[in-house]
């Protein structure tokens, strides 16, 4: 544990009526940094910062806050969430609705004198650009203003670290783009550690420095978000970030035969069943030229248009014969379903897990 | 701005890490006063069967055949009556058209107002001999010592009609909500397969509402069985009179205890009849879908029958017992132009008021326990603390007076032998000892109004108060008070006007000389004066149109798509 550490979770085991929502779950904030929680949904996730921020209690493990110890069952140490310097953005903001934007922000100031609150007020309202929304009440906002003063109220305090959970999925998909990068600019800008709970992976890979992925109460992996994504420590990490093509196939003699060339397999044991695969944006289409090493030529099944590209579906059979459909993400214009091409997928995309 | 430049941040590097206190202060204070609401059924139990009776054998021999038939009347004759009145009332306001309907949607809860025993003195003073119906009959026959054969207001049946006209609202009002939760799809469906009007509202809208009906007539035989001025009035010997006869007139509580006993199984199985049928009408909900209700147009007879079966009760129960009163109320003002009535009107207003402040705060203080831990204790604690709205305030009243007396004689003796002076009587006769009874009484009322406005608040808004370092107490004057603010007051004024209608509790436990409009209409009544009883009774049933207002305006807007009638 770092002592710049804004928040540190050790080795969490939560459990609902015997069920296992969380199991060794650690993880850390460190001062300054976005954290991505991601999961699909019911991985824990949601219990893991609820956990954090004291709203459930420990049953086992450690919650340090900046090198403190804030619960702990071993030691009966317990900080209740109101002493914990936390701060908390919701998927339904939660303003009080009997209270003003400015009073909305001003009510973890209590222990400010009132000329300095008002000046913190004003200052986190500007940051959040809601400043002329002081004496409006919460009903009168959109989401999006909704979801501003929600951070602002959460950031006024200074908490130590910034508890976000999907505090993005209650807006629609124009906005959120919008607030996400104003929320990110705004965390960088006054350096707040965050650790924020999403089950969509683009938001994790937009907004993370770093990014834990949960499956079923459990850390699969973490690290940067490049790594990720391009190294992804097993089938379930590699899909859950963006689709994958996959192709079963069997190793042999080191080496497994599959329809996008002989791979070289120097980590799996002899025999294994694997799964072979590659992002759709990894593969390349070029019009047959008849023989070409590394390349397979294969007809086109039907295309689809995206706006930001294409997506082509093309049939291959796998080492066993069975048809298998992968699917190729194309910028240009795409071939003709029907016609003939030629798909090339460079080696280094290439990921190989034991078939699960 | 660095996070340690913050003036919190830097005094509270270490932060003063609170131990576990567990079970939580809420969860024992929620199970301390489900304690105290179930104590005075406790000690009614305690004295009915830990004790031996002198009399008990010779009122088994007696009169306790005759109460418990009595009751068991009462049941049956209320039972059939608001249903008669309740159910066809509900089902031409919500399904039919017909000229009035608006009106009479919300004027058929209108006899609420009036406790039983009120409409019981206006009819009394009304239909009896001397009274001006009789009087004027008897005139226009010409026979001044004819009509002896008319019926006698003050008998079995009598106190019968009276409950039904005041205790039917409760059918109406639960089974005019499960007509209008009936999808209108299933009635079509039946429409289609070849039903008729009529047949569609036998064969598939009453079986769907059979379970709110039947919660709503629950609901009206616990009024029934709490009922102690109507009958006592009537000179009717029922399980809740007896309580009184027994325990005041021979001076036997613990006889008395066990009638109380008796009265309660009767309760209990009530309460278990209305939980199953709460339970059973969730099924009976099949679609969420919605339509504005088409509403079956009555025309010639029909239209005048549906009129005159809403008219009537609304007449009956409200206007003319009304209108009695205010008759005799105008004719002899001096009896309510004076301090006297003014001074009952504050006992009144303060009993009341303390009442449903009171009320409101253990309500508060249950729901939030709730809402904080939904623990077993808590849900346990919740559970017996609302199960006190079933309880009679007969024996409520023995209840509360049996270990309060009994503590008063041992805090007594204790201050004679240790003190040497005599302390007298601490707790019974005091406002306190009252209170303790409504407390028992009305928390439900007043419980599931904050628990329903405290479940449409969000937890997120806990959760965000907590973070930004308020405690659940400081978030709760802070967040949910305010936010509540509306319901709090309307459960505030129904708990307000249940307790100025309350009439064995308050007569039994009150202060000495200190009297309420209730106790003293009914002290008056007693001794047949009628007429100086108009005022205070008069005004119970102004207080009393409050709940009505505010249930109509409830009712008018719990149903979506409410106003989009073709």
């Amino acid at each position: 544990m770092q002592p710049q550490d804004a928040l540190v979770l050790q080795d969490l085991d939560h459990a609902y009526d015997r069920v296992r929502a969380v199991d060794g779950v650690s993880l850390s904030v460190k001062a300054g940094e976005v954290v991505c929680l991601v999961g699909p949904s019911g991985c824990g996730k949601s219990t893991v910062l609820r956990l954090a921020a004291g709203l459930e209690t420990l049953q086992s493990g450690r919650v340090l806050m900046r090198g403190e110890v804030v619960g702990d069952p071993a030691t009966r140490v317990r900080v209740p969430p109101e002493r914990r310097h936390i701060g908390l953005v919701f998927q339904d903001f939660a303003l009080f609705p009997h209270l003003t934007v400015g009073s909305n922000v001003a009510f973890g100031l209590s222990q400010l004198p009132p000329a300095q609150r008002d000046a913190r007020v004003r200052e986190v309202l500007r940051q959040v650009d809601m400043e002329t929304y002081l004496d409006t009440y919460p009903h009168a906002l959109s989401g999006g203003q909704q979801q501003r003063v929600a951070l602002a109220r959460a950031l006024a305090p200074e908490p130590s670290v910034l508890l976000l959970d999907e505090p993005f999925s209650g807006l629609d998909e124009r906005l959120r783009e919008q607030v996400r990068d104003d929320t990110l600019r705004l965390l960088r800008r006054n350096g707040t550690a965050a650790l924020l709970v999403t089950h969509d992976p683009e938001e994790a890979l937009f907004m993370a420095d770093r990014i834990y992925l949960m499956r079923a109460g459990k850390i699969v992996q973490s690290g940067a978000p490049q790594e990720l994504y391009y190294r992804p420590s097993d089938l379930f990490v590699a899909s859950f970030f963006s689709r994958v093509n996959e192709i079963r196939g069997l190793v042999q003699g080191g080496h497994v035969e599959s329809p996008v060339g002989r791979l070289c397999a120097p980590d799996q044991p002899e025999g294994a069943k694997v799964v072979v695969t590659f992002r759709p944006e990894a593969v390349s289409l070029s019009h047959a030229h008849g023989d070409e090493s590394n390349s397979l030529n294969v007809e086109v099944q039907d295309t689809h248009f995206l706006g930001t590209g294409w997506v082509v579906h093309v049939l291959v059979k796998d080492a066993e014969g069975r048809d298998v459909k992968l699917s190729v993400r194309l910028h240009g214009r795409p071939p003709k379903a029907g016609e003939r091409v030629a798909l090339k997928v460079p080696p280094e995309a290439i990921l190989m897990f034991p078939e699960t | 701005m660095s996070l340690l430049s913050h003036p919190q941040a830097a005094t509270s590097v270490r932060f003063g890490a609170r131990h576990l206190a567990w079970p939580s202060r809420w969860t024992i204070l929620a199970c301390s006063l489900a304690l105290l609401i179930a104590a005075p059924v406790i000690s009614v139990l305690i004295n009915a069967f830990g004790a031996r009776s002198e009399i008990w054998q010779h009122l088994v021999e007696t009169v306790l055949g005759d109460y418990v038939a009595n009751s068991f009347l009462i049941m049956s004759g209320v039972t059939f009556g608001v249903l008669i009145v309740g159910v066809p009332a509900a089902w031409m306001t919500t399904l039919c058209r017909f000229p009035g309907r608006r009106l009479f949607d919300w004027a058929l809860l209108l006899p609420m107002a009036f406790p039983a025993y009120v409409i019981a003195y206006a009819y009394t003073g009304l239909l009896d001999y001397a009274g001006p119906v009789q009087t004027s009959l008897r005139n226009l026959i010409g026979d001044p010592d004819g009509l002896r054969w008319l019926p006698e207001i003050r008998s079995l049946p009598g106190a019968i009609v009276m409950l039904v006209l005041v205790l039917y609202p409760y059918v109406y009002l639960l089974a005019r909500a499960a007509f209008l939760e009936q999808s209108v799809c299933v009635l079509e469906v039946s429409r289609t397969l070849g039903c008729s009007p009529w047949s569609s509202f036998r064969r598939v809208a009453l079986p769907l509402a059979r379970p709110a009906i039947a919660a709503g007539v629950a609901l009206a035989l616990m009024e029934a069985l709490n009922d102690y001025g109507t009958v006592s009035y009537f000179g009717i010997n029922t399980l809740a009179t007896g309580i009184f006869r027994v325990w005041r007139g021979m001076g036997d509580p613990v006889a008395a205890s066990q009638i109380a006993a008796i009265l309660l199984l009767f309760v209990f199985a009530l309460l278990a009849l209305e939980r199953w049928s709460r339970g059973r009408a969730s099924y009976a909900h099949s679609t969420a879908r919605y339509r504005p209700l088409p509403r079956f147009q009555l025309r010639g007879w029909a239209s005048f029958g549906a009129i005159i079966g809403c008219a009537l009760p609304v007449v009956l129960g409200f206007v003319l017992p009304a209108a009695m009163l205010l008759h005799w109320a105008l004719s002899s003002p001096e009896y309510w132009e004076n301090a006297r009535f003014l001074g009952l009107l504050r006992n009144s207003f303060l009993l009341s008021g303390l009442a449903a402040l009171l009320v409101l705060a253990a309500a508060i203080l249950l729901a939030y326990a709730l809402r904080l831990h939904p623990t077993r204790a808590t849900r346990m604690a919740v559970r017996v603390a609302s199960a006190g709205y079933a309880v009679p305030g007969a024996v409520l009243a023995i209840g509360v007076l049996l270990p309060l007396a009994a503590l008063d004689h041992a805090l007594a003796s204790w201050a004679k032998a240790h003190l040497g002076f005599s302390v007298g009587l601490i707790f019974t006769g005091t406002l306190a000892a009252v209170a303790y009874a409504y407390l028992a009484r009305f928390l439900t009322i007043s419980f599931s109004a904050v628990e329903a406005s405290l479940g449409k608040i969000t937890l997120s808004m806990d959760l965000a108060a907590r973070s930004l370092g308020r405690s659940p107490g400081q978030t709760l004057g802070l967040i949910h008070l305010p936010i509540m603010r509306g319901t709090l007051l309307t459960a505030a004024i129904l708990v307000f006007v249940d307790v100025l209608k309350e009439l064995p509790a308050t007569l039994v436990l009150r202060p000495f000389n200190f009297d309420t409009l209730a106790t003293r209409t009914y002290d008056l009544a007693s001794d047949e004066r009628l007429v100086e009883a108009a005022g205070p009774a008069l005004a119970i049933g102004l207080v009393g149109i409050l709940p009505v207002y505010l249930l109509s305006r409830a009712i008018r807007a719990a149903r979506p798509g409410a106003g989009q009638e073709i």
